[in-house]
């Protein structure tokens, strides 16, 4: 009977039943934990995939992997002005294959050249709006001006905006992957 | 009837002596009307777990269902407006009794020895409800909650080293989408209520079981002569079974906290009545002309950004954040001395109004923004002087206020014409200054037309 047992008997007894409660409570936990937490942050975990090429912006990932998706062709589209064109951008969001619209604005800046910008503002992702008039960019968050040709002019914004891969083949216009800051 | 079935349960469980100590037990003098915001806070987390549940009977956490599934609580479901309503409501009035709760704490300086493990387990219930209202505000999935999100998960994503990794664990990819949208939901309807449920059982154990603090004396009482060199311990027993003795039972303070509890009750039902649920447009990722904002409780920390820019933005954002998080959490650790009274704390006092005071102003500015890129002007009658018309068109009302329109981040023009001269107004605008850019592709008609209203603002 425990309460016969000399109290420096039971109290190593006790300590022994804790210890090993403690190991086996910890060896569940470990084995649960580890898991789910992993699991939680999957997004983050897998690395090779292009999960990390797109870094803090905004557009989806792009599924397939012929890059060049048609914009439009390039012989109407007037120099200078910067006009908000969506594409149709096959995506892979986890489980979901979509032909995602996807805004972005283009700027033909010759005959057979034109620049494909992302529209997030590079400083928290809010969507720039182009200004005609000033030949910018204006950010409606926290005062954030782009020339046209994407340069930072003013405000809390890291680097330019961000752009496209571009294609122009027969005239045509193609829209590649987002090129990011370092690549 | 209900008295034999008391009785029944009684005679096998034997829970009547704890009911009792419950409330009879005595609480020191002057528990008054500046101690229901603590029950006000539990009181209203019980109508978010209430009115949440619910919810999810007809929400359907997906992109392509949960703005309609909302559009329907709203409309077509009995009830709906007034169910969704009081969460939505009494989630922002929670923010705002959070805050009273913890003020009459600081200034009670109620966090002290012996309580500071009640203070710090508040402290992190303040940051759960805050998750709760960040991954709440996603689930409607209009375009306030999809650019919020946007940001939001943008300014975690700044952070030094761990930046773009939370980044992707807030969205579940790289793009706010349908994975975020679901992850959020999962945060919002399990692990955060988890978590909340588990340190509002401590926070409560903590205060029952420590009695609540009694209101802070100018003079410390009278504690007898042999007081002096007893421990910590014995010394705080004695007080505050002194303040017990003159104080009166919890059962007398609890119809203060039920009172106060009806009242928000009554305020958060007219205001789901009244005002519903109102939603926004269908989120739109590829939306160029919405000018994101975040609810009001984050406007403070969204007018912030205005002031942090260059390279050492994401380690300003990083360390603010980290900073507000240490300075509440470690607050009984580096503010040691016994005092409790506020008068006899200056410095806390002063330090606490500052904040508060900085909290309102930049929710303020960040209410009375209009957002650093207007649309162009609509074209204006003749009224309209064509300088006035250029203001708008150039974006110059983005970051400048004339006659109490436009943007804060640069000086207000309403008296420019008095204060430079029309050289200096077109060096300025041709070349620009600290902190704006020049516009020198301007047209010698716009300048002209501009120069002629700015001149004439005096």
């Amino acid at each position: 009977m425990a309460q016969d047992e000399p109290q420096e008997g039971r109290s190593t007894r006790r300590q022994a039943v804790m210890t090993a409660l403690g190991a086996i409570v910890g060896f569940i936990s470990a084995a649960l934990v580890v898991p789910l937490v992993v699991f939680l942050f999957g997004p983050a975990v897998r690395g090779k995939s292009s999960w990390g090429l797109l870094g803090r912006s905004i557009p989806p990932t792009p599924r397939s992997r012929e890059p060049w998706v048609r914009v439009g062709d390039l012989g109407p589209m007037p120099q200078g002005d910067a006009v908000l064109t969506t594409v149709r951008l096959p995506v892979q969001e986890g489980w979901i294959q979509s032909d995602m619209p996807v805004t972005v604005y283009v700027r033909r800046s010759g005959p057979d050249s034109a620049t494909i910008y992302d529209i997030h503002c590079t400083h928290m992702g809010c969507p720039v709006r182009w200004n005609q008039a000033a030949g910018r960019f204006l950010c409606p968050c926290h005062g954030g001006v782009f020339d046209g040709d994407g340069h930072v002019l003013s405000g809390p914004p890291p680097r330019p905006l961000d752009r496209y891969a571009v294609k122009v083949d027969a005239g045509v216009l193609y829209m590649g992957a987002l090129e990011l800051p370092g690549t | 009837m209900w008295r034999r079935a008391v009785a029944w349960v009684d005679e096998r469980l034997n829970v009547m002596p704890l009911w009792h100590g419950f409330l009879d037990r005595k609480v020191p003098k002057g528990i008054g009307w500046f101690h229901v915001f603590g029950s006000a806070t539990l009181f209203l987390l019980v109508l978010q777990f209430a009115t949440g549940i619910f919810l999810t009977v007809y929400y359907a956490p997906s992109t392509e269902h949960a703005y309609e599934s909302i559009k329907f609580i709203n409309e077509q479901v009995p009830f709906g407006k007034y169910v969704a309503g009081i969460h939505l409501w009494s989630a922002s009035i929670l923010v705002v009794v959070i805050g009273v709760h913890m003020l009459r704490t600081f200034a009670y300086g109620a966090y002290k020895y012996p309580r500071e493990t009640t203070w710090i387990t508040g402290v992190v219930l303040l940051f759960l409800v805050l998750a709760f209202a960040f991954t709440g505000y996603l689930l409607p999935y209009d375009q306030k909650a999809y650019w919020a999100t946007v940001v939001g998960t943008n300014i975690a994503g700044a952070g030094p080293f761990v930046g773009d990794w939370a980044l992707r664990v807030l969205r579940g990819g790289t793009a706010v989408g349908a994975l975020t949208l679901q992850r959020f939901y999962a945060f919002h309807i399990w692990l955060l209520p988890a978590a909340l449920a588990l340190f509002v059982a401590a926070h409560l154990f903590m205060v029952i079981r420590q009695g609540i603090a009694a209101p802070p004396r100018r003079r410390p009482l009278d504690l007898g002569a042999d007081a002096a060199g007893l421990p910590r311990r014995e010394v705080y027993e004695r007080q505050y079974a002194m303040e017990k003795q003159a104080g009166h039972p919890f059962y007398v303070s609890i119809l203060k906290d039920a009172v106060f509890a009806l009242l928000l009750f009554l305020a958060v039902s007219a205001l789901a009545l009244t005002l519903g649920t109102p939603l926004e447009p269908p989120a739109n990722p590829n939306a160029t002309t919405y000018v994101p904002r975040p609810e009001w409780y984050f406007l403070d920390f969204f007018q912030l950004l205005w002031y942090l820019q260059g390279q050492w933005e994401p380690l300003g954002i990083f360390l603010i954040v980290l900073g507000v998080v240490l300075v509440l959490l470690l607050l009984p650790f580096y503010d040691r001395s016994p005092e409790r009274h506020p008068v006899r704390r200056p410095i806390a006092m002063a330090s606490a109004v500052i904040a508060i005071v900085a909290v309102m102003g930049l929710t303020y500015l960040g209410a009375r923004s209009p957002g650093s890129a207007p649309a162009p002007a609509a074209a204006g009658g003749a009224a309209v002087p064509p300088g006035a018309r250029e203001f708008q068109t150039q974006g110059c009302a983005g970051c400048h206020t004339i006659a109490g329109v436009g943007g804060t981040a640069g000086p207000n023009l309403s008296h420019i014409g008095g204060l430079l001269t029309r050289a200096q107004l077109q060096t300025t605008i041709l070349n620009g200054a600290t902190g704006m850019p020049a516009f020198s592709h301007i047209s010698p008609e716009a300048l002209n037309a501009l120069l002629n209203y700015l001149e004439s603002l005096k």
